[in-house]
This record gives C-alpha cells, sequence and structure tokens, in this order.
C-alpha cells in the first residue's frame, strides 16, 4: 500500500505544496515586514515591493493547487481523540487558507489601485494585470485589510506551528512526521 | 591686387564679420563642460518612502561665458532622459516608463538659457527655458561660480540648488503620493577652450 494511501499520511503532492508554500508565506512575511520597516534605501525598497508582488502570486497559485490537492486526495485520520481538539485543527487549517487567499487578493487589490503606476511585473518576467483601476479610497481600504491579514497569517502559522510541536514532543504522535517526506511513522 | 593682399582683407572680412555674427548669433561656446567633474542629480519625496535619490548620466553642455560681460553670456544644457539612474534596474525602467520621463517619446530635457544677471562676484542669476516632456516653462537658477585653474588652462566651477514643479510639465503620475517638488544639484566645471 501506497504511503499516501494507507490513511495516515498526507499524500506526496500535499507534503510537497505544504513545504512550498510555507517557504513562500515566511519569505513574504519576512520580506513584507522588511521591506516596509527596514529599508531606507528607496531603490532596494522598489526592488524588494516587486519581489513581495511575485512571490504573492506564487503563494495565490500555490494555495489553489493545494485546495486542488485537498479535494482530491484523503485527509488522513487525526490523531487527537478529543473533539474540539480536532475541530480546532480543521479551523486552523481553513483560517490559513481564507487569511492566504485575503492577503493575496488584497496586496493585489492595493498594487493595482494605487495612484503610482508601477505595473505588476512577475519577477520582470511578464505583467499582471491590475484587478482594479486606480482608486486611492480603495487602496487604503485594501491596504489595511491586507496588514490585518498578514497579522492574521503570523499568528494563526505560529500557532500552527506551536500544535505541530506539541504533537511531536509532549504527545509523540505522528502529526508533523506524516507531513514530512518519507518520514517513518512511529506507529 | 596681390594674392596675399586679397587673402588678408578675407580674413579681415571674414573676422569682422564673425564679430557682428557673434552678436546675432544664440551661442558661441568657448568653454566645454569637464563630464568627470559634472553631477546632475535630482531628489524627490514620496509618502511613506524614502527621499528618492537619482542622477542623470549622459549630457551635453555649451557654455559662451563673458567675464566681463556676465550678461552676455549663454548656457545650453542638454540630459539624456534615458541616461536617469535611480539606484536599481527596476526602479530606472519605471522612471524612465510613460509615468514619469517618458524618455522614449522625449529622449531629452534641455535648459536654454535667456538672459544672464550678475548678482555678486561669485555667483549669477540665470533665466532660461526648461523643456520636459515637451513642454518648455521658464526657469530661474541661482548660479554660484567658483573659479579655478589647474594650471594650464582656467576652469570655472558651477554650482546650481533648485527645485521644479513637476506638474507644470504634465507629469503628474502619482502625484500627490510622490511630490510635485523635484529638488535638482547640479555641479559642473567647465574648461576654457
Amino acid at each position: 500500500m501506497k504511503p499516501a494511501e494507507d490513511g495516515r499520511r498526507w499524500s506526496p503532492a500535499t507534503i510537497a505544496l505544504h513545504w512550498l508554500s510555507a517557504l513562500t508565506i515566511i519569505s513574504l512575511l519576512a520580506l513584507g515586514l522588511i521591506m516596509t520597516h527596514a529599508i531606507t534605501d528607496t531603490a532596494q525598497r522598489f526592488d524588494l515591493y516587486q519581489v513581495h508582488k511575485s512571490l504573492g502570486f506564487v503563494a495565490l497559485f500555490l494555495l489553489a493547487c493545494r485546495v486542488a490537492a485537498r479535494m482530491i486526495s484523503r485527509t488522513p485520520t487525526a490523531f487527537s481523540v478529543i473533539a474540539w481538539e480536532r475541530r480546532a485543527a480543521t479551523a486552523m487549517h481553513g483560517a490559513l487558507y481564507l487569511f492566504t487567499f485575503v492577503a493575496t487578493i488584497s496586496g493585489w487589490v492595493t498594487a493595482s489601485a494605487t495612484i503610482i503606476p508601477v505595473p505588476i511585473q512577475f519577477f520582470r518576467l511578464f505583467t499582471i494585470p491590475n484587478i482594479v483601476a486606480s482608486n486611492p479610497a480603495l487602496e487604503k481600504q485594501a491596504s489595511l485589510v491586507h496588514t490585518v491579514a498578514t497579522w492574521s497569517i503570523i499568528v494563526l502559522v505560529a500557532v500552527h506551528v506551536l500544535a505541530a510541536l506539541k504533537h511531536h514532543l509532549v504527545d509523540r504522535d505522528d502529526t508533523l512526521r506524516r507531513m514530512i517526506p518519507d518520514g517513518s511513522l512511529a506507529r | 591686387m596681390p594674392f596675399s593682399k586679397i587673402i588678408r582683407a578675407s580674413a579681415l572680412a571674414a573676422s569682422l564679420f564673425g564679430v557682428l555674427a557673434a552678436d546675432a548669433a544664440p551661442l558661441r561656446p568657448n568653454w566645454s563642460i569637464d563630464p568627470a567633474k559634472t553631477n546632475i542629480g535630482f531628489s524627490i519625496d514620496a509618502v511613506g518612502w524614502p527621499r528618492t535619490v537619482g542622477k542623470f548620466g549622459q549630457f551635453d553642455g555649451k557654455l559662451a561665458v563673458d567675464l566681463d560681460h556676465p550678461a552676455k553670456s549663454q548656457i545650453k544644457f542638454r540630459v539624456q532622459a534615458n541616461s536617469v539612474n535611480a539606484g536599481s534596474d527596476g526602479l530606472n525602467e519605471f522612471v524612465r516608463s510613460t509615468a514619469l520621463l517618458n524618455a522614449d517619446q522625449f529622449p531629452t530635457i534641455d535648459f536654454v538659457s535667456t538672459s544672464v544677471e550678475k548678482t555678486s562676484d561669485r555667483s549669477v542669476r540665470v533665466v532660461g527655458d526648461l523643456t520636459l516632456l515637451g513642454v518648455t516653462r521658464p526657469l530661474t537658477v541661482d548660479v554660484d561660480i567658483n573659479k579655478k585653474s589647474d594650471g594650464a588652462r582656467a576652469r570655472l566651477g558651477f554650482t546650481v540648488n533648485t527645485k521644479i514643479d513637476r506638474l507644470d510639465y504634465g507629469m503628474t503620475s502619482g502625484y500627490p503620493i510622490i511630490s510635485r517638488d523635484v529638488f535638482l544639484t547640479i555641479s559642473t566645471e567647465a574648461l576654457e577652450q
């Protein structure tokens, strides 16, 4: 029986998408904070904004793939026998998907609605069209939504990581191991 | 008339004509810009952004300087819009784009003086026309002059600090997040020909 089909492990596609998303989202969060708070050179900040925008579209694409992968592959059985923990885990995954969607779309709206007409170029390879017309009021609202969604993701990711570590170190179950490629399961 | 006299007379006529023509001609440059000692810089503010500082790398200046009669001096300056450097390829591309300098359609930024007035022993006020994005507007600048010599040839150092309102030239993109005021700092040295 293939590991993905034994009902205890996530599918290889889901595992790959999970870690790629983790890398992309953590890079986006770090870039976002650095470019808005730490960089004092305009050109550097401008360049980081363009990378941030490009990575945002990577995150959006990965999110679509993850939702598709979740829909076509089996979700492994949760280890926890406590009902509220199972519900919390499901809610956490849903919230991470939702806030990633909100953060990326609100970022796209912000970049489109700004009155500074910098085209959205995906890693300088091709131009991604604006999703809305220039609109300063909308930019302000979208930027606020982007900030709230971003900080929500930071909190959710922290809880998500702590929960995974709690399963691994305290409960000593396979919750974390089954998300690791070729990680041997304890039971 | 001997041939040598004809030559001499022709030369005299030519030189006289040259003097007369000089009065009518707009510019007869006698000083050249030293590109290595020329800096054409700009800075502009934007809300939520650090001050953007940049410069232009390609330019050409022609100076007709009359030290005894400053009012007879003339200045022509041409800057290549494409040579803008704001610190990174990505930002340069944006500054050159139709949003700001529109360098493909308007490849040069030109300043031509219309009058020069001495304001002190070391400064003049230059009134001229600045053409940017195809729009020509009058611009008055105070120029600090520093006379130098490198031994063989006389040098004149010029320093200008001024600002222009980019909206006057139809460069409205990004306003009011990107400020309307563009600060220009130009320093150059000219060598006597």
